[in-house]
């Protein structure tokens, strides 16, 4: 069994492209043959060519082993493949054989040399074949289960579906051959395997349209396949599970391909290595798939196709094991002419470098009035209010741009947003947590994002929080998901882009991640408890693997085994190296700001799913990663781009994914809300929270200086009277310690949900002889003795009991036993109101919780105290507040609940509801109405400048200036109706609603 | 296409019906609690006299097939139905509670599985679009807090979830929110409202306009469409319908919710389902009626499901406290009255020919009455009845034995058959799967087959 050690990880699952750039080199068993100068494009200076054929040698050791030949001209830079240029020779057909024009087969043992001769040159492959009258039977497990995948039989839609098709079922994409023997040779009467006449097998019958088949033809008889199949079959259809699997396959050429027309064509070579060492040709067994089959298609052969401009990954997997090439297809554009554009710093040249590769001419750079309206919305949520928009406008400075940038970025707008954005995916919300836990988790990713934390210390610190909420808020990110498959999902997505969810059930097609992968950050959260308010480590728990039954390794390896499998995990996820972390932040910062990530979707990193701009995710990475992961930096490198700054025009149509022009998008459903109230003026502006704030500090101030000074008396009255109370009571204790959280007449639940039995105390001082009744009802047993006798009855059946209290003191015990225990206590005593703790405090002279008392209940004071919570966690803006509201309205505008870490749980597609609510909500409605007596107090002119500087952040056209006045003058109307009618038009226009 | 028909309730409708469908629209009749099939579709004379529906067993005018005299009318026009007397769930247990068997019978799809499955009526919203753009493709009548939990969204774009009215279409007063303007803009101001922004939206300013926007712009057509063409209120005024039409359904909430099905369908809407659910404090002829005791219209009968009024004090309490009997007017009384309008109005107006009716419910009841002479929830087998849209009327499929418990015929047909059978109907293809926003395909209906005797 393999085991992995991070190290070893990051090569295993590192995406292609931190490997990739490698152009093979000398060659010997590493980088195959090459000749450097080849006199062959007479065009290209000759020290830039070279051609490469792979392998350099081969070594052959069973009678069906085979390699496929890959040949490589280098031309300036550009790749070309040259596999069915080149002419093949045998040195000695009784040992090796040509099979097709560049398939080396076994013919005999001995050795011999294959001669590749190109472009006038000539290469000589050695080969060494042995083994080659033994006999090589076909394997089940490695060749006849990758065929069944192969050829469609085993997917999801086919036999690979739970409940098979036509009663025939497979397991899914062949991931467990010991399924597949049964259903190939017990199931079905055994007609589907004929050994005695294997052309009459089902199996070969069917997917050959010999009989009818509902999946149609899937096999042509005689094909390789179909020969090694029918083969398998002759030779009495073994089904053994071997004990190798495989370690890697090897793809050639990997990573990064460019075709440029006219040579659209590229020959795939895929060798397969064995746990046992050895090596086998799977160029015939491999599945591929493109991932945009209009730019490249590739065959059952593993030849790809070049079809038209545009990039794309292929995919190569073999059992469980998956590779893919990034290919981008070049092919000139007619009358494109590449103009120098202007670039602002080393985003640019790599957009345009694209751009230009492909052929697209990118736009022009954006006005003022875009700029503002757009740097804001991204950066802060909120539209630039009207003087911010008239200062800027009239701006002269050349810098205005960036100094612009710098103060967004530093604004407590932009902590709050940008939190809002890590929130969304962490389950940050009331549903998940308690409000309290909810608004803590919040406020600390608003504290961590306005000090930049570096991420790598942000996620380290949530992915190893541990405590209580209070002391660690972080710890919340494992109290709103209790299981460690659900952490595991979480974790990948949010951390590692990565949708793991489909390897908990099974391996997933062109997928990285394997179930075992899954199981194993699983085991990372096996001893992470979530208990109430706290985050507490167990010294044991695993993960099993659900169908071998084993207990998962954490897939990080920890120190010593009582470190915190979460330290080792997070220590491996923030390394500079890590394939992932780094990358999947920059590209979803990337994507936060031009709306389109470089990997689109954000979340879904797999090397099926190529980057649209290698080279620049590449470079962000690495700028990320040297700025000490550095969020604000990298935001302000992007925003002053001139990619950042170009106009939403796509100047030419065929473009959506290069970054040629800005993203018109949508507002999400807390910008359009905050929108909406900035523009009518209904939600107050931001920059005068600060002054609110002061103003309720000073009446806070205030409230305490009369408190103070009416303290003294309030003492000494309150003290008198806890004095001269006839009969009241202790606060509860258990085992002496005073549980002043229990309180009077409401019902009191412990802790701890097991079986437990608890023992509480008070003293009930009563100044006379008397008999009380005391209202008491519990969750289980009790008994209640009174001064050391035990009350008799039923305590559970009657809720009222009767205490003959005697004059001074009186000792009452309350001792319960059960799950969940609960009880509520009720006498009625003198004291009023006025709690336990309290008058213990007022009778002792212990000042201290006498004054917490009296400040908690002044009224006016609480009710400052909530004024100011309330502006501080900024409750009335969507953009700003600690965890969704989640109105009507931001739901119809696709808000996500917080459900999911998906970033797709946020709708951005524009719905009949959402028409709906901004023609007839009552949202708008009732905030136009709200607004409109502000905007009515100005004249036209004043009104209709700031009405448009503050909606569309720029001054109204002529035009709009004609209309408007217009419509207000309008004498049937009254003004107050027609600006309300005004303002309800001016939100409802695209220009408001998108941002462009 | 202009941009409005392409453009589907919340979305687009980028699927077309395959050629040679037989039906433009649903309409499903939803009885939700479990209709006793032995009591109406699959009468059993023949049963131990101790468990026998007291009901006899009436011929009806297709030869050879009997229901029981609680379909009296029904009976009358069975030459245009078909009964399926061997449905059944697959899986007894999933879907043996009412809330999961109710989510089962919206979506056709076992509840329970990895990705929680959409209705029917959205994803055939999905893939047919509409055709009325001023009405939501897919809607539940009335809709309730009860039946949002059985119809859901799944993984879907909200744009598809199903348009609720809400209330009682027997309230003289009864109007559908959401769909008129707010208090205080008049039709005039709207307009004007209106006016202004085509004359200030200056749009998208740089030749063609991104999707997006487009897409805004399509949509804010048709929600404009929505709030002020007459055509929208029309559908949904039972005020417009004659008396003896309104009448002839029943002048109560079942019958004026059939009813209000049927209007809506004749105005285009694609998918339509009645949920009943009558609720306690109903109407009856335009005023208040009240069924004493009826906190539980549905038709779960544990308890007293011969009762000839409702059956609240039940020794020991019961779980059906307050409903009432199958027989009673709220219940198979108004049923029967109001399907054989429906089946009439709609035949005579021409539309059966190109409407699926389905007449359903979650499972049948228990062929053995139980001690507080209630019948229990039967998954093994129940009655379905289907009308229209090619459904070869007059037809009985399926059988189940003496008692009805066990289905004896060789075909069995399942939830997942019935949702293949609609799609099917409609020309949806569906080996074409549905894609949640994670991208993962999900099948349409993979475990059932189209009903082939429906065809």
């Amino acid at each position: 069994m393999r085991t992995e050690s991070p190290h070893e990880i990051n090569t295993k699952l590192s995406p292609p492209l931190l490997r990739r750039g490698r152009v093979p080199k000398r060659g010997t068993s590493e980088g195959g043959w090459v000749l450097a100068g080849l006199a062959m494009l007479p065009t290209l200076a000759h020290a830039q060519e070279k051609i490469v054929v792979m392998p350099p040698s081969v070594t052959l050791s069973s009678a069906r082993d085979a390699r496929q030949v890959v040949v490589t001209g280098f031309f300036g830079g550009t790749a070309r493949d040259l596999t069915e240029k080149a002419t093949l020779t045998t040195g000695n057909p009784k040992v090796a054989r040509l099979v097709g024009l560049s398939k080396i087969a076994v013919a005999g043992d001995g050795k011999t040399n294959i001669t590749v001769t190109v472009g006038g040159k000539r290469f000589v492959i050695p080969v060494a074949v042995s083994g080659a009258t033994k006999a090589d039977p076909v394997r089940f497990a490695f060749e006849a289960v990758p065929i069944l995948t192969k050829q469609g039989c085993a997917s999801g839609s086919c036999h690979g579906s739970p409940h098979g098709k036509g009663g025939f079922s497979l397991s899914l994409f062949g991931y467990e051959p010991k399924i597949d023997r049964i259903a190939l040779t017990r199931d079905g009467f055994s007609r589907r395997v004929n050994t005695l006449e294997p052309a009459e097998s089902l199996i070969l019958k069917k997917p050959t349209l010999a009989i009818p088949h509902v999946g149609g033809k899937r096999l042509r008889v005689g094909d390789a396949r179909y020969t090694t199949l029918n083969q398998w079959i002759a030779e009495g259809a073994e089904v053994g599970i071997p004990q190798a699997s495989v370690t890697k396959i090897e793809v050639t050429p990997g990573g990064r391909r460019v075709l440029e027309a006219p040579y659209k064509n590229q020959q795939l070579s895929v060798v397969a290595e064995f746990t046992d060492g050895t090596k086998r040709d799977v160029t015939a067994l491999a599945t591929y798939e493109t991932s945009h089959p209009s730019v490249a298609s590739v065959d059952a052969d593993g030849k790809i196709t070049g079809k038209s401009r545009g990039f794309a990954a292929v995919s190569v997997r073999y059992l469980d094991k998956v590779q893919a090439l990034d290919l981008t297809v070049v092919e000139p554009r007619k009358g494109f002419v590449w103009k120098p554009q202007p670039e602002k710093n080393a985003i640019d040249g790599l957009v345009n470098a694209r751009l230009k590769q492909l052929q697209c001419l990118p736009a022009r750079t954006c006005s003022d009035t875009e700029f503002l309206r757009r740097v804001s919305l991204d950066l802060t949520g909120l539209l630039p209010n009207s003087t911010v928009t008239r200062a800027f406008l009239t701006d002269t400075a050349p810098d205005k741009r960036n100094k612009l940038i710098d103060e967004l970025l530093a604004s407590e707008e932009f902590a709050r947003f940008w939190a809002l954005k890590k929130a969304d995916l962490m389950r940050v919300s009331p549903r998940h947590l308690t409000t309290e836990q909810a608004g803590r988790f919040s406020r600390w990713l608003v504290d961590a994002t306005r000090a930049n934390l570096p991420y790598d210390k942000l996620a380290h610190a949530i992915l190893t929080a541990t405590g209580s909420t209070e002391q660690s808020p972080a710890a919340s990110y494992f109290l709103a998901i209790a299981t460690p498959e659900e952490r595991t999902e979480l974790t990948a997505q949010v951390f590692l882009g990565s949708r793991i969810e489909c390897a908990k059930c099974h391996n997933h097609p062109f997928e990285n991640w394997t179930m075992r992968d899954y199981y194993k950050i699983a085991a990372v959260f096996a001893r992470t408890e979530a208990k109430k308010n706290k985050i507490t480590l167990a010294a044991t728990g695993e993960v099993k693997h659900p169908t071998t039954g084993e207990n998962m390794e954490p897939w990080a390896k920890t120190s010593s085994p009582t470190e915190d499998r979460r330290t080792a995990f997070a220590s491996w996820l923030t390394t500079p190296q890590n394939p992932f972390f780094a990358r999947v932040e920059a590209n979803r910062i990337w994507a936060e700001l031009t709306g389109r990530g470089i990997v689109e979707p954000v979340d879904d990193f797999r090397s099926s799913n190529p980057p649209s701009n290698p080279q620049l995710l590449d470079w962000l990475t690495q700028e990320f990663v040297k700025s000490g992961f550095d969020r604000k930096k990298l935001i302000r490198l992007i925003c002053r781009s001139q990619t950042y700054q170009r106009v939403a025009v796509a100047p030419s149509a065929a473009d959506e994914t290069l970054f040629s022009h800005a993203k018109v998008r949508l507002l999400t459903a807390e910008q359009l809300q905050d929108a909406i109230g900035a523009t009518t003026g209904t939600l107050a502006l931001a920059s005068t929270l600060p002054s609110q704030l002061a103003a309720l500090g000073t009446q806070l101030t205030q409230r305490d200086a009369t408190l103070e000074a009416e303290y003294p008396s309030w003492l000494a009255t309150q003290t008198e009277r806890a004095k001269a109370f006839s009969l009241w009571q202790s606060t509860w204790r258990d085992s002496s310690t005073p549980r002043t959280e229990i309180r009077e007449g409401q019902e009191y639940r412990f802790e701890e949900t097991e079986r437990q039995t608890r023992t509480l105390t008070r003293t009930i001082h009563s100044r006379t002889a008397q008999v009380v009744t005391v209202m008491l009802k519990i969750s289980d047993q009790a008994t209640l003795t009174l001064n050391g006798k035990p009350l008799t009855g039923n305590l559970k059946r009657t809720p009222t009991h009767t205490l003959s209290l005697q004059p001074g003191e009186n000792t009452v015990e309350l001792r319960m036993t059960g799950d969940n225990l609960a009880f509520t206590w009720k006498l009625e005593d003198d004291s009023s109101g006025l709690s336990s703790p309290l008058i213990e405090a007022l009778r002792s002279g212990d000042t201290v919780p006498v004054r917490a008392f009296y400040l908690a209940n002044d009224s006016k004071r609480t009710e400052l105290l909530r004024q100011k919570s309330l502006i501080e966690d900024r409750v009335a803006y969507a953009t700003q507040r600690p965890w969704p509201e989640q109105t009507a309205f931001t739901k119809t505008f696709g808000q996500p609940a917080r459900e999911t870490a998906c970033t797709c749980e946020r709708r951005q597609t524009p719905t009949l509801l959402q028409a709906l609510e901004l023609l007839n909500g009552k949202t708008s409605y009732e905030s136009v109405a709200a607004g409109a007596a502000r905007y009515a107090a100005l004249t036209d002119t004043q009104l209709l400048d700031e009405l448009y500087l503050t909606a569309l952040s720029r001054f109204p056209t002529d035009k709009e200036r004609t209309i408007a006045s217009a419509f207000l003058g309008r004498p049937e109307q009254k003004r107050a109706t027609a600006v309300t009618d005004l303002l309800w038009t001016v939100v409802n226009t695209q220009e408001f609603l998108f941002q462009k | 296409m202009g941009r409005r028909s392409f453009l589907g309730i919340g979305g687009s409708a980028l699927g077309q019906a395959k050629p040679g469908a037989r039906a433009k629209q649903v309409l499903v009749i939803f009885e939700q609690g479990g209709v006793s099939h032995i009591d109406t579709w699959d009468p059993k004379p023949d049963a131990p006299t101790e468990h026998r529906s007291p009901f006899k067993t009436i011929k009806t005018k297709a030869d050879g097939v009997y229901v029981t005299e609680l379909l009296t009318h029904t009976a009358k026009l069975m030459d245009k139905l078909a009964i399926v007397r061997c449905m059944t769930q697959p899986t007894p247990g999933i879907g043996n509670s009412h809330p999961k068997g109710s989510q089962y019978v919206y979506s056709g799809e076992a509840p329970g599985g990895p990705v929680e499955m959409p209705d029917i009526g959205s994803i055939v919203a999905q893939r047919l679009g509409t055709k009325a753009p001023y009405l939501p493709s897919h809607i539940l009548l009335p809709g309730t807090d009860e039946q949002a939990d059985s119809s859901r969204i799944g993984f879907m774009p909200p744009g598809y979830t199903a348009f609720k009215t809400g209330g009682s279409p027997a309230d003289p007063k009864w109007q559908v929110p959401n769909l008129g303007l707010l208090a205080g803009i008049d039709e005039q101001r709207f307009k004007d409202r209106q006016n202004l922004l085509s004359a200030l939206d200056i749009g998208y300013v740089h030749g063609s306009a991104p999707k997006d926007i487009e897409a805004m712009q399509a949509l804010m057509h048709q929600a404009t469409d929505m709030l002020t063409n007459p055509l929208t209120r029309k559908a949904f005024d039972l005020g417009n319908e004659p008396a003896k039409v309104r009448e002839r359904y029943g002048s109560g909430h079942r019958g004026q919710c059939y009813l209000l099905g049927r209007k809506l369908i004749e105005a285009g809407v694609r998918y339509v389902t009645v949920d009943v659910r009558e609720p306690m404090n109903s109407y009856k002829d335009g005023s208040q009626v009240r069924y004493d005791g009826g906190n539980n219209m549905n038709w779960d009968h544990h308890d007293g499901i011969y009762s000839k009024t409702h059956t609240n004090n039940i020794p020991g309490g019961g779980a059906g406290a307050g409903r009432w009997g199958i027989q009673t007017w709220p219940m198979m009384g108004s049923t029967d009255q109001a399907f054989s309008a429906l089946i009439e109005d709609l035949d005579q107006r021409g539309l059966l020919a190109e409407t699926l009716v389905c007449f359903v419910t979650e499972f049948g009841r228990t062929p053995r009455i139980n001690e507080r002479q209630g019948r229990d929830h039967w998954t093994h087998a129940f009655s379905f009845a289907f009308a229209g849209a090619g459904v070869p009327g007059g037809t009985v499929i399926g059988s189940t034995d003496r008692d009805g418990g066990f289905i004896t015929s060789p075909m069995a047909y399942t939830l997942e058959d019935y949702a293949a059978t609609i799609y099917e109907k409609l020309g949806i293809d569906r080996h074409k799967p549905i894609y949640t926003p994670q991208g993962r395909p999900v099948p349409i209906a993979a475990k059932g087959k189209p009903i082939p005797e429906l065809f």
